[in-house]
């Protein structure tokens, strides 16, 4: 079961770690265009 | 696109969420595989993401983008945001599939043609990636990214008949392998889930890269206006 475990903790922190950079870089390049969303 | 970047997000976190709650806790163990066929409501998904729907796009875009009747640096940029989220999905393909393959296949890993293949796509994008940080006009790093993408996303279709082609470890089709399917009630419906739920991600995940990507080229475009009419304005007073 650890397998498994590591299997969805791998996937699931990996994608929730790159949106949220992925949230970060937009808000930065939203801010430096002032652009309205 | 706020909107529907809005619902792919709901749409993604809800059905992840009953994902992770059917696959831990509600699915029984496999006959065969026992509590390791858990992995697999995550690893093909994430393979389907990553092969066909992330180098699929992108290398329609490049296409699109190279044909000239409908040559738009839109399509440049839907590339390159499909080509990064993508490659998150390839390394998440071989993660998954190594942390599977150990307590099943007794090794991490194994230079099987399916492993090998997928892992060399992975090295052909990162490669793609590299080259986009590569200084040049908008036009010629777009010419020459869609071509580096056609050429990449020729590892595709090599893939997915590795299994039949050469003699590998890797198991071949097994959800809609040849016959009836094979995955039946709450199994197949968690898997169904795991499909869904993956593709919304990426959908969210390229909108956001794609507005990303616009508003930077379009920011750089601004800096440059104004350095040019910066040194028009030095040139008059001097």
């Amino acid at each position: 079961m650890n397998y498994v475990i590591a299997g969805y903790l791998v996937t699931f922190v990996t994608l929730i770690g790159y949106g949220i950079s992925l949230v970060l870089r937009d808000r930065k390049a939203r801010r430096r265009t002032k652009a309205p969303q | 696109m706020q909107r529907s970047l809005r619902i792919l997000g709901s749409l993604s976190v809800v059905t992840l969420a009953l994902v992770i709650v059917l696959g831990l806790w509600v699915t029984p163990p496999d006959v065969n595989q026992g509590e390791y066929a858990r992995l697999l409501y995550i690893h093909p998904a994430v393979a389907w993401v990553a092969l066909y729907v992330a180098i699929g796009m992108a290398a329609l875009c490049s296409v699109l983008y190279l044909w000239k009747r409908t040559r738009s640096l839109v399509y440049d940029r839907l590339a390159a945001a499909a080509v990064e989220v993508g490659v998150v999905f390839i390394i998440l393909t071989l993660i998954t599939g190594s942390i599977w393959g150990r307590p099943t296949w007794g090794v991490w890993w194994t230079w099987d043609a399916r492993l090998t293949s997928t892992a060399l796509l992975g090295v052909l994008f990162i490669g793609y990636l590299a080259l986009r940080r590569v200084p040049a006009d908008s036009d010629v790093r777009a010419k020459r990214c869609a071509a580096a993408c056609i050429f990449a996303a020729v590892d595709v279709p090599i893939v997915h008949f590795s299994v039949q082609w050469w003699q590998t470890l890797h198991q071949t089709a097994t959800v809609f392998g040849p016959g009836a399917i094979q995955v039946h009630g709450i199994m197949a419906w968690t898997m169904l889930l795991s499909f869904i739920g993956f593709t919304a991600l990426f959908g969210w995940m390229v909108l956001l890269r794609y507005r990303i990507e616009t508003l930077n080229a379009t920011g750089e475009d601004d800096e440059l206006t104004a350095a040019l009419v910066a040194r028009r304005s030095e040139g008059v007073t001097s």
